[in-house]
Formats: C-alpha cells, sequence, structure tokens
C-alpha cells in the first residue's frame, strides 16, 4: 500500500481519521459502545437527519445555504399528522411533501432570480413559515393516526429501520446525481466559481434554483419522517436551530461552505460523527451542559483540524498564502 | 451617475419613512399605542438588542455573523450579577464588559486569523457560551439581594422622563458612529469587508482587523447584558436564548450588506427602531405572534429588496 | 506556520476538554446528598420497604429523561435533587437532559433501552411524542412511568403510573384562591409559558374551570415562556394596552412569570393589580407572598416530587404497579391571608 496514497487521502477527507480516532476512543473507553445494538441505533436516530443534510449537501455544493429548514420541518411534520385525519395517508405525505418544495421554490426564486442575499431570504422565511405553520397547527401537538404510518417510523429490518434503509437509498441516489449527471457537474460548477460556470454557458441561475427545491423537499421529507418516528407533531420541532446542525453536519464532513467541494458520503459522515459524539454523552451519563460544551468544541476543533490538513496540503502545491 | 446616487440616497430614507409609516400606522390603530407612555416603553425595551445590534454592525461590515451573541448575552448577565453580589457593582461591570470582549477575541482570532467559517465558529462559541453559563450556575437564576442599589438604575431608572438605558443607548450608538465614519480604524474595516484580500496586499492586517468587529461584538453583548440584568435586578442563565436573531434581523433591516463593505451604524439604530415598534405594537393592539412572525417575514424580504434595487448592478451577482 | 501550530494546539486541547469534562457528575451529586440528606428524613416517606429490599438485591439501574433542566429553577433542583436521592437509595441513576427537544428525548429514550435499565422515568417534551416513547419503552419489556407531565391518554395503557403535580387541580386551586381575593368579579389578564405545552394549557384550564359563572373577565393571554424578563415585558405591555383601573388581576403560568409581572407592575406604580401565580417551584416565592407582592400560589416542591417518583420508581421496577394510575403529590395554596399556617407545613426547598 502506498503511504503517500494514504497520506494524500487522509488529508484529503479529513472526516475519515477524525471518525476512526473517536470511534476508536469511544470504543476502548465508553462502556456500551461497541455494541451492535448501540451501533445500529445510533444509525437509526440520525438518519432523519441525514436525509435533511443530503438536501442541504445539494444546495451548499451549489454555494448557497438554507435557514428556512428549521421551520419548514415543523411545518411539514404538522401537515403530515394533521392531514392523515381526513384523507388516506400518502396524500398527507405528497402534500407535506410539496410543501417543503413550494418553499423551496420561493426561496429559489428571491435568491437565485431576483438575486437577494440567502442568509436573509432564508431567515426572513424561516419566520414566514413559522407563522404559516402556527396557522395551521395553532400551537398544539398531533397524533398521527395512521398506524400504517408510524409503523412506518418504527419499524426494521433486522437492525436496520426503514428510515435508514431509506436513507441508504437516497444516499446512493444522490451519489450519483452528483457525480454522474450533467446536472451534479453543473452544481459543482456553480458553486466552485459562479462566473466562470456562467461564462461557460451553464445556467447558474436554474442550478441554484433546483437546488433549493431538493433542499426544501429534503427538509419536508425530514419532517414527515420525524412525524412518522415520533407518531406526532410537536410545534417546536426543528426550532431553533436543526437548520445550523444539519449545515454544521454537512461542513463538518468536509463540504466546503463556499460551494464546489464535497459530496454526500462527507455528509454521511458528518451526520454520524456528530450522531455518535451524542450518543457517547449519553452512554457516560453526562450533564447535560458537558455535551453542549463538548459540541462546540468539536465543532470548532474540527474546523481547525480541517484548517490545519487543507494548509499543508496547499503548501505542498505552493498554493498558501 | 448623479441620479442613480439620488435614487440611494431616497432607498436608504426609505427605511426611516417606513418606521415612520409603521409607527403611524399601529398609532391609528390603537389608542394605548400612541400615548406617551408606550412611547416610552418602546424606546426603553428597544436598548437591549439596539446595543448589541450596534456591535453586530461592525462585524457584518466585515462579511462575517455571530450567532453567538444570545447566550454571550446569558454568560455575561449571570456574571454581572453574581459579581456584583460578592464584589461589588464597579467590579462586577468592569468583569462583564471584560469578558464579552474575551468572548469576541477568541472568536475574532478563529475567524480573522484561522480564517474560519464564522457561521460555525460562533455557533460552537454559542454552545460553549451557554454551557459556561449553565455550569457556573448550576442551572439556577441569580439574583440581586437588595434591590434599591444604584446598579439597578442603569436599566429602570429615567433622566426626567428618557429612560437611563435608552441614553446609554444612543450614547454607545454615537461612540460607535464615530469609530466606523471618522476613524481610521473604521475605515478599514469598511475596506476589508469590500475586499480583504486587496487590503492584505496594502498592507491593512486584516486579521487584525476582523478580530477587533468581534471585540466590538462581544463588547456590546457586555454592555447589553448589564443592562439586561439591571433592569431585572436578576439573571437566568438561558435569557439571552434566540436574541442572536433579532439582533441580526436589526441590522439587516438598517441596511448593512451581507456582502460585507458597507453598512451605517445610525441606520442599524433605524432598523432596530421598527423591529422594537412591531413586537411593542402587536401585543399592544393584541395581534397573536404568528402574524408577527409573518410580517417580519415581509418586511425583511421587502427591505432588501428595496436596497437590491437602489443599487447599481456591478456585473455579475449582487 | 506559527497559525498551524496553533490551530493544532487548539484541536489537542479540545479533544483533552471533552474527555476531562466526562464524570463531573459524580462528584456534583456527592456534595448535594450530604445537604439533602436530612431534608428527606422529615419528609414522609410511604416508599420504605425499598431501602430494605435494596441491601439484599443487585443495584437497581433507573433511567430518567428530563425535560429542560438548564431552562428554570424548578428543573434544575429537580434535577440534583433526583441524582442526591438515588445515591441516597442506593440506586444506579442514569439521567439525561434533551433541553427541551423532543427528538433527542426520543433518542435518549432509546439510548436508555439499550442500557438495559429496571426502569425508566419519562418527563415527555411533550405529551403527544411522548406516546411513542413510552410505547418502545413497553415493547423492549422495560417498565416506563411518566413524571410532571403526562403523556396523552394514547400513552397511559404503555405507562405504569403517574407520578407528580396535576396542573388541572393547581390551576384550580389558584383560580380559586383569585376567584375569592377579586369577591368575584374584575377583569383579568393571563400571562401563559408557550403554546402547546400541557402543564400550562391545564393550569389555564384550571383557572378557567373556576371563573366560569362568576362575573371574572378574561382579557387577554400572552406569552411570557417562563421567562422574567420576558414576562415583565409582556405585563409592561398590559399595562399600557389597559389603563389604570382595567386591570384587576394577572394570572401567571409559574412564579418566575409571576415575578416578572410583579416587577413590571410596580416600576410603573400599579400595584393595586393582584398577581397569581398558578404554581411556585421555588421556596423563596414565599417571601413575595409574605411580602404581598404576589397574592396567591400553589406550592410545588421539587423535593416531595422527585422522591415520590423515585421511590415509585423502584417499586415498578420490582414488579409493584400503584392501584391508582395518577399520583398527585401535595401542593397547599398559600396567600396573604393563611401564610403563617401554610409556612410552618411546607418543607424549604
Amino acid at each position: 500500500m502506498n503511504v503517500k496514497k494514504i497520506k494524500t487521502f487522509v488529508s484529503n477527507n479529513t472526516i475519515v481519521p477524525i471518525m476512526v480516532i473517536v470511534f476508536v476512543t469511544a470504543s476502548i473507553f465508553v462502556p456500551g459502545f461497541l455494541s451492535v445494538t448501540s451501533l445500529f441505533s445510533i444509525f437509526n436516530q440520525n438518519a432523519m437527519k441525514g436525509v435533511m443534510a443530503i438536501g442541504m449537501t445539494f444546495l451548499i455544493l451549489s454555494g448557497y445555504f438554507d435557514m428556512s429548514l428549521c421551520t419548514t420541518v415543523g411545518f411539514a411534520a404538522a401537515l403530515v399528522c394533521g392531514l392523515q385525519r381526513s384523507m388516506p395517508v400518502f396524500l398527507a405525505v405528497l402534500i407535506a411533501l410539496l410543501a417543503g418544495i413550494v418553499i423551496g421554490i420561493l426561496n429559489g426564486i428571491m435568491v437565485a432570480y431576483v438575486g437577494i442575499n440567502a442568509f436573509v431570504v432564508t431567515l426572513a422565511m424561516m419566520m414566514g413559515v413559522r407563522g404559516i405553520a402556527y396557522v395551521y397547527h395553532k400551537g398544539s401537538s398531533m397524533l398521527a393516526v395512521s398506524e400504517g404510518f408510524t409503523h412506518f417510523g418504527v419499524g426494521k429490518a433486522g437492525l436496520l429501520s426503514w428510515i435508514s434503509i431509506l436513507f441508504i437509498v437516497l444516499l446512493l441516489l444522490s451519489h450519483f446525481v452528483l457525480a454522474h449527471t450533467p446536472f451534479g457537474r453543473k452544481t459543482y460548477a456553480a458553486g466552485g466559481n459562479a462566473g466562470a460556470a456562467f461564462n461557460a454557458g451553464i445556467d447558474t441561475k436554474k442550478i441554484i434554483f433546483t437546488n433549493f427545491v431538493i433542499c426544501g423537499f429534503g427538509a419536508a421529507l425530514g419532517g414527515v419522517l420525524y412525524a412518522s418516528i415520533q407518531g406526532a407533531s410537536t410545534p417546536g420541532l426543528g426550532w431553533p436551530d436543526m437548520h445550523m446542525l444539519v449545515i454544521a453536519a454537512v461542513v463538518l464532513g468536509g463540504t466546503k461552505l463556499s460551494g464546489g467541494i464535497g459530496n454526500v458520503w462527507y455528509t454521511l459522515g458528518g451526520v454520524m460523527l456528530l450522531g455518535i459524539i451524542d450518543s457517547i454523552m449519553n452512554l457516560l451519563n453526562v450533564q447535560t451542559y458537558i455535551s453542549t460544551l463538548v459540541n462546540g468544541m468539536i465543532m470548532i476543533g474540527v474546523l481547525c483540524l480541517d484548517k490545519v490538513m487543507m494548509n499543508k496540503q496547499l503548501k505542498k502545491t505552493n498554493l498558501a498564502e | 451617475m448623479g441620479s442613480n446616487k439620488a435614487i440611494a440616497v431616497i432607498k436608504k430614507q426609505g427605511i426611516v419613512i417606513a418606521m415612520v409609516i409603521i409607527y403611524l400606522l399601529f398609532a391609528v390603530i390603537s389608542q394605548q399605542f400612541r400615548t406617551m407612555t408606550n412611547f416610552l416603553l418602546i424606546i426603553r425595551q428597544i436598548t437591549t438588542i439596539g446595543v448589541m445590534a450596534a456591535g453586530m454592525t461592525f462585524v457584518i461590515i466585515g462579511g462575517n455573523f455571530d450567532v453567538s451573541v444570545g447566550s454571550l448575552l446569558s454568560l455575561c448577565g449571570v456574571v454581572c450579577i453574581s459579581l456584583h453580589e460578592s464584589m461589588g457593582p464597579i467590579p462586577a461591570i468592569l468583569i462583564t464588559v471584560l469578558i464579552g470582549m474575551l468572548s469576541g477575541a477568541v472568536s475574532g482570532f478563529l475567524v480573522g486569523y484561522l480564517k474560519l467559517n464564522s457561521m460555525i465558529v460562533t455557533l460552537g462559541m454559542m454552545n460553549i457560551l451557554q454551557a459556561v453559563a449553565l455550569m457556573i450556575t448550576r442551572g439556577r437564576n441569580v439574583y440581586m439581594a437588595d434591590e434599591r442599589v444604584w446598579f439597578t438604575q442603569i436599566g429602570q431608572g429615567s433622566l426626567g422622563v428618557i429612560p437611563i438605558s435608552t441614553i446609554i443607548m444612543i450614547i454607545f450608538f454615537a461612540v460607535m458612529a464615530v469609530i466606523l465614519f471618522r476613524s481610521k480604524y473604521g475605515h478599514h474595516v469598511l475596506s476589508v469587508g469590500g475586499n480583504a484580500e486587496a487590503c492584505h496586499f496594502s498592507g491593512i492586517n486584516d486579521c487584525m482587523v476582523i478580530l477587533k468587529t468581534f471585540v466590538l461584538s462581544g463588547l456590546s453583548t457586555g454592555v447589553a447584558a448589564i443592562m439586561l440584568a439591571s433592569r431585572g435586578a436578576g439573571a437566568q442563565p438561558t435569557m439571552g436564548e434566540s436574541y442572536e436573531f433579532d439582533v441580526i434581523t436589526a441590522v439587516i433591516l438598517g441596511g448593512t450588506s451581507l456582502k460585507g463593505g458597507e453598512g451605517n451604524i445610525l441606520y442599524t439604530l433605524i432598523g432596530v427602531g421598527i423591529l422594537g415598534i412591531l413586537k411593542n405594537g402587536f401585543v399592544i393592539v393584541g395581534l397573536p405572534s404568528y402574524i408577527q412572525w409573518i410580517t417580519q417575514c415581509l418586511i425583511m424580504i421587502g427591505a432588501v429588496y428595496l436596497d437590491i434595487h437602489s443599487k447599481q448592478k456591478k456585473g455579475g451577482r449582487s | 506556520m506559527k497559525k498551524r501550530v496553533i490551530a493544532l494546539l487548539m484541536s489537542i486541547v479540545m479533544a483533552a476538554g471533552c474527555l476531562a469534562g466526562c464524570g463531573n457528575k459524580e462528584s456534583e451529586s456527592s456534595d448535594s446528598a450530604v445537604s439533602a440528606g436530612e431534608e428527606a428524613e422529615e419528609t414522609p416517606s410511604e416508599a420504605t420497604p425499598s431501602e430494605e429490599s435494596n441491601t439484599s438485591a443487585k443495584k437497581l439501574k433507573i433511567g430518567c429523561v428530563t425535560f429542560n433542566s438548564g431552562s428554570d429553577n424548578y428543573q434544575s433542583v429537580w434535577y440534583d435533587e433526583i441524582i442526591s436521592y438515588a445515591e441516597e437509595i442506593g440506586v444506579e441513576l442514569t439521567i439525561l437532559d434533551p433541553a427541551g427537544d423532543s427528538t433527542k428525548q426520543q433518542n435518549m429514550v432509546q439510548d436508555l433501552i439499550n442500557m438495559n435499565c429496571d426502569s425508566i422515568i419519562i418527563w415527555p417534551a411533550d405529551s403527544e411524542s411522548g406516546v411513542a416513547e413510552v410505547k418502545a419503552v413497553y415493547d423492549a419489556g422495560i417498565p416506563v412511568m411518566t413524571a410532571n407531565t403526562d403523556v396523552a391518554e394514547e400513552g397511559r395503557q404503555y405507562s405504569s403510573c403517574y407520578v407528580g403535580p396535576s396542573n388541572l387541580l393547581e390551576g384550580e386551586a389558584a383560580g380559586e384562591a383569585m376567584v375569592e381575593l377579586l369577591g368575584g368579579k374584575g377583569k383579568i389578564v393571563e400571562i401563559d409559558y408557550m403554546p402547546g405545552y400541557t402543564a400550562s394549557t391545564e393550569r389555564s384550564q384550571g383557572m378557567y374551570n373556576k371563573i366560569e359563572g362568576t362575573d371574572i373577565e378574561l382579557l387577554d393571554t400572552q406569552q411570557g415562556e417562563a421567562n422574567r424578563e420576558k414576562s415583565q415585558q409582556v405585563m409592561e405591555n398590559y399595562l399600557v394596552r389597559f389603563a389604570k383601573g382595567e386591570i384587576d388581576a394577572v394570572y401567571c403560568f409559574d412564579d418566575t412569570t409571576a415575578i416578572g409581572a410583579a416587577n413590571a407592575i410596580e416600576a410603573a406604580g400599579r400595584t393595586e393589580i393582584m398577581v397569581i401565580a398558578a404554581a411556585s417551584g421555588s421556596y423563596s416565592t414565599m417571601d413575595y407572598i409574605k411580602e404581598g407582592r404576589i397574592s396567591a400560589t400553589v406550592m410545588q416542591s421539587p423535593i416531595i416530587e422527585t422522591h415520590t417518583i423515585l421511590d415509585t420508581a423502584v417499586q415498578v421496577a420490582q414488579g409493584n404497579v400503584p392501584s391508582e394510575y395518577a399520583t398527585y403529590i401535595e401542593t397547599p395554596t398559600v396567600t396573604v391571608e393563611n401564610y403563617e399556617e401554610v409556612a410552618d407545613t411546607v418543607e424549604p426547598f
């Protein structure tokens, strides 16, 4: 095995060594971590976030991010729970997903076509969707009455939950789209250098618009899945910072916030890393604020590490300042 | 060129006009709203977010975000009250401000020198600061034993009819405005926000400039915490939760561009004013909170849309 | 070069900090156990059998998820108290806090199941989403009970029992005290917690039950989020909206809300308005009652609550399910009038 190749791989994909270190450390020091139940549990618990993170990955790759995810999640969950009382479940699911698509369309139009700053648009939409969601659920939680719906949420095939399987399918699908389709290539191009992409004849506006729609869809799907596994929708779902956690998971995985670099496997790593840390905190029975402290330190620590790795890499190719 | 500049000026004044219109709207709808008591209430209620927004303006002009200010507010608040009880008001005030600046310096170093992404860094700081606040108070609220001390006058007292905290806020804004428009540092911030690399090559220490913006944000938060804690004669370790949204909203409403490189402290004050009027107005008129959120959404988008339209397109995306 | 070294050092410090941070819990709980021990002696305990059976059997492992222990005084006292009481009665307690997030709570419940607890206590972050949580524990064959806030109706078939205050009864008691103080007529405003939180809805409902049929009119309800500062702002806005003489009393979700309201009232010089707190989790509120700043409240002791909960959890783990589903802890009403008598019976907490 070529040592240099491994070294390059490791410094290019920092999430891998980080995961390995955390995994090994946890296996040694945390009782109960290295068990099949526990590990699959972690995967199953984080699959919902993973689904949303896939959508966010598309958007971040094209150079933007979506703050309205946190309230879109709650809105979709409320819709799917409330509507299934008066119509077949699959219709309720469809409408909930449609809501996410519409939110994505609105975001996409305002950012890509009108040219308003994404932070403002998605922050404003976050508030707006929160308001509209309240008009619908009036601040109350709703039980999901359809048994089929809730069985899907808690059901498993062996050790993997149905939701996890859906997550894996979506991972493979999005990998294919990003790596092997023109749309994927254009997304990377638009994120990497929008000006150059535009000059090369790519309709960057359409690409960015589509990615906002994908992100909105992902958020809504996440909401539906949360409603399914929780058996209910709560008015506070997603609030106040689910979007930050999803963005953090994507960025920690290695996808650059400025766009153009990254992939869904990085995101898988980022989501699972945060999930593993959460689980470790639970298994160690630490006080909540220790857990919060650690989360904060990890976020900063991983960024530092990533910077160190990147600088080393750039130095090698003489591109660092 | 001349007419475009004129349009820009009018659009800028547009924010002020918008604020006046919103105020009049509420005043017409509700009799209680247009009383002097309510006006004084509004100008007192906006002081916390106002002071924080003054510092945040610098950060945003520099092209970054600081979402840790809410947790920092909580931490400074509990530290302030705890120290007031154990050490006295003056050390409490000094150390609180110092802690605000220190937190800002850490964020500023990570963003300015290590060039890490400000959103994620300050998100991490937010977690850390909140955890520290909970740790040192063990989750409990801290209260002043005796409220009849001069310290509570900061938040509760008035000079004539004008609340002292409002006076502090106005002085604070004035000082910040001078720093931004008249000092060398202020010019540096505006330049760095616009094009950091160019500044770097012209000899400006862009790293330090950015670091200082975060220190200013931390400083403002410290001051705001003192006023808030003084007002309630106590502090909860989570009292600053979600403040960062409103603070950033206020700065954006004030017209500071998120691309960095331009902004106006005084217009941030207008943004703060609009937000304060909305919050107060909705409660007075008796509208449920979700209407407020939807309105806030529409106003923000509207404000930035107008702002975009008033600028000349500089080739490519704005 | 220098930057990289600093960055590397920071990463190492972060990692070290993480590992060093763990393991804090044991030292803290042993400190508070000493002080709690004295109080526990005086609290009437119906669960003495548990102490005897523990010495012979293996240490029981009890799991617990709370709601949001960092968010207010009552919850943080609750949290510390249940940990120290667990130490005292010799039970191994794993306690997790989801900071109010129902999805985190669900994950934590799953982790507790994986840890093979003998029984699990759940303080649901949301009564509706709590149903899936109790069901999951039930399906895993572990006895589960709810604490402080109950799950929705659908979930009670899975839960062995509920231990905690009856928010409805508290609301009714506080409401009744308010009706008496107002002489059956007047105008009131309400400051509740947050939309959708069951404890809040029930405390409000209790009050509505009592003002029905009287000449008392509820003018408006706004959220105070159990945050002193926010409640103060809400009350200030009310004071502007309703001129002098238009409000006779304000009904608050809890003591934190009431203190915020009281501050606003005093600052504006409108002390003719009575402040009622539906439930108080802080002993210091008794002082407010004594001084007349709060007119009536219902005392809810986190010490009594946590002790009863844990004792029941031990019983449930051993297969002894209480005959009644709900065990309501005692919550005495305190007003300016009966302050003297109640002050003798209420234990400090």
